[in-house]
């Protein structure tokens, strides 16, 4: 199987790779660079692409990687204490029940990146716990219990029955 | 099922379940209210997760992007067009010829050649950082700029110090570049705040220390060139 060309990758995989800059630096405009940067990446290391089946954790590595590198100086502003955080007791209604986009995007701004990005990877359902621990460069062990104490902190504060649920700042961006 | 059982599986990337699993859990939570309300937070979380709009133009944009990159080694062709086109018209050939010179060259060479720029563009630049720095321009290892990722300063331990990033598939290599002696460098195995884990050593050339580290996963012969023929 051959080394599939640029804009192959483009067509397959730019909406999600958006979509993941998007939650991950909470603006758009910074999401469009990202995506354009991922992809400029991209073509200077398509020989480095063996299996062309795993162009999309390939080019989401890419993504993240790009977006480290911006954010290094303010990684450390914002840490949410997630010990502090547990399961939620109530049972919420198992219909009828939305999640506003922007509220979303407030709760993951305030998790740091490595508590965001297995989150983000979850959600968006075609990655393994595999994927996430290579694009992390982390053992799988180390991503699940990310990803369970992340959960849980999503889950109380998207919470309906959560007190401060309704309360939360507006979402990042200039 | 058990709730146990099927929380245990709810916590597991869609990816991950067989189809009998994926089956069995979703006759649990059609008659356990509380399971039930955990799913429908993780649905209602993965549609607010993927609600984003994508701007109309953005593919376009990318397409020109990916084009222009290309130019660069398309330019380079065009003397060889010319002198195609005039070996043409001296032998009468006519324009079938001159056509079969113009038709673009397949992708993957362009690509080749477009490559090949971007090392020595990258490696000249991060040749002229470093002169600026004060610092050698060569590094002390044949390095692949074809990984090259960032250049700029970068942390070790409390120090901002010259650094040059490669990246692969499989991890990164750092090259911090400094004076010897100016710092104290750290021992053993050391981490970053991604979570990589490093190993390095250090080469003197020059009263400059090259700290070298490396990802697990990869080894510094990852990063080095290889000959053309095995690219
Ligand atoms: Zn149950």
């Amino acid at each position: 199987m051959g080394t599939p060309s640029v804009r192959d990758l483009i067509d397959s995989h730019y909406e999600s790779l958006f979509r993941y800059a998007v939650r991950l630096s909470g603006s758009a405009a910074d999401a469009e660079d990202l995506t354009q940067e991922t992809f400029g990446k991209a073509l200077t290391r398509l020989p480095q692409l063996r299996d062309a089946d795993r162009a999309k954790p390939w080019l989401f590595r890419i993504l993240r990687n790009e977006y480290l590198h911006r954010k290094r100086d303010d990684r450390r502003a914002r840490v949410v204490p997630l010990d502090a955080v547990g399961e939620p007791t109530a049972t919420l209604p198992a219909d009828g029940f939305e999640i506003d986009p922007q509220e979303l995007q407030a709760a993951l701004a305030e998790l740091d990146e490595t508590f965001r990005t297995p989150l983000i990877l979850f959600y968006f359902e075609d990655f393994i716990y595999r994927d996430i621990a290579d694009q992390m460069e982390l053992p799988i062990g180390t991503v699940m219990s990310r990803l369970a104490r992340a959960k849980a902190y999503l889950r109380v504060k998207l919470s309906p029955l959560h007190p401060t649920a309704n309360s939360q700042r507006p979402p990042e961006g200039e | 099922m058990t709730c146990n059982l099927s929380q245990l599986l709810l916590a597991v990337p869609p990816g991950e379940l067989a189809p009998d699993d994926r089956a069995a859990l979703d006759a649990h939570t059609r008659s356990c209210p509380t399971c039930a309300s955990l799913a429908a937070t993780d649905a209602a979380i993965r549609k607010a997760m993927i609600a984003v709009p994508v701007p109309s133009g953005l593919r376009d944009r990318l397409y020109a992007q990916a084009d222009s990159a290309r130019a660069a080694a398309w330019k380079r062709r065009a003397g060889w067009v010319a002198a195609g086109l005039a070996a043409c018209l001296a032998l009468g050939t006519g324009f079938g010829a001159w056509s079969y010179f113009a038709r673009p060259e397949l992708d993957a060479d362009r690509t080749t050649q477009w490559l090949e720029n971007e090392r020595m563009a990258r490696q000249q630049a991060v040749g002229e950082w470093l002169t600026a720095q004060g610092l050698p321009p060569d590094l002390p290892e044949p390095f692949e700029f074809g990984y090259h990722d960032f250049h700029g300063t970068g942390p070790l331990g409390s120090a901002e110090l010259p650094c040059v990033v490669f990246r692969h598939d499989r991890g990164q290599c750092r090259v911090y570049v400094l004076h010897s002696g100016a710092v104290r460098l750290p021992t053993g195995r050391w981490g970053d705040v991604t979570g990589s884990e490093f190993t390095h050593r250090t080469i003197e050339r020059n009263g400059v220390t090259y700290l070298i580290a490396v990802s697990t996963g990869t080894t510094l012969e990852t990063f080095l060139r290889r000959t053309p023929a095995a690219i």
